[in-house]
């Protein structure tokens, strides 16, 4: 079981990615069924924000079928991605923040974002995957002992990350060789 | 077409009436039709995902994905850095 951020799912539709050779194979894995992975809901938001972006970036969205041309694509891109064998890491329901006689409902995962935010200068949605990360061995009931990422922010801070989290980051070519997929 | 059985109050069926007797719609089947088209397609938020392949948008297959997604994606940012923008970076 692995953590797998968005851009290694990203990855695998972008050939001129550095990581693209690896996170397809990771990703085949994870069609197969030889591999089980669990990303944050998040992952599903970002696949489809970045994809909508790039369409309107390089081919537009001015006219009616290029609208209806890049719904098709969000939702062609969003079923390869639910149909891999993922967990969605949600953590259901709202918890109660509270501050100096402040106190107000919110999102579990929100609280938790918050909680880290005093242990690492993170971006928002850097820091709600994080917080998905740290609740789903919780909510799996397993280990997750590697988050699968791209993205440098995490990589060049894998040690700290590694003592607040527990988990090892790792890029997709090195969770390949690791796994001699 | 399939045909449907649906309940309206009398006061919505008049106002239905009035539209078809001053000659907006043909008759009352045109209008329910009309103006059902007209909500469904100007509350798109209703139908996140699949909304297109409802109009008959049709499904993307497997090469013209990857042949949409490498003419987007490609470029010298890598996915990372896309995924990046978005997380404000």
């Amino acid at each position: 079981m692995f953590y797998m951020d968005t851009n290694v799912f990203i990855s695998r539709y972008k050939p001129d990615d550095p990581y693209h050779s690896s996170s397809s194979n990771i990703l085949n894995g994870l069609e197969e069924g030889s591999l089980e992975g669990c990303t944050s809901t998040l992952t599903i938001l970002e696949a489809s924000c970045v994809a909508s972006r790039m369409y309107d970036h390089r081919i537009g969205a001015g006219s009616e079928e290029a609208v209806r041309e890049r719904g098709r694509l969000i939702s062609a891109l969003l079923k390869r991605l639910t149909k891999l064998n993922l967990v969605f890491i949600q953590p259901a329901g709202d918890t109660r923040f509270s501050l100096d006689g402040f106190s107000v409902e919110m999102p579990a995962i929100f609280n938790a974002s918050i909680n880290l935010s005093y242990r690492l200068g993170l971006k928002s949605l850097d820091s709600i995957h994080l917080a998905a990360l740290m609740y789903s061995e919780n909510l799996l009931g397993r280990e997750v002992p590697f988050f699968v990422t791209g993205d440098r922010d995490f990589l060049d801070r894998r040690r700290g990350l590694r003592e607040i989290t527990g988990c090892t980051f790792i890029d997709p070519t090195e969770f390949e060789e690791l796994l001699d997929l | 077409m399939e045909i449907i059985n649906v309940r309206f109050d009398e006061e919505l069926i008049s106002r239905l009436d009035e539209l078809v007797a001053k000659g907006v719609f043909k008759n009352r089947s045109q209008a329910l039709r009309s103006i059902t088209k007209d909500f469904l397609d100007n509350h798109p938020q209703l139908f996140p995902l699949g909304r297109y392949e409802r109009r008959g948008g049709g499904d993307m297959g497997d090469s013209e994905l990857e042949e949409v997604c490498a003419e987007i994606f490609s470029g010298p940012s890598t996915a990372s850095e896309l995924i990046g923008e978005g997380r404000g970076r």
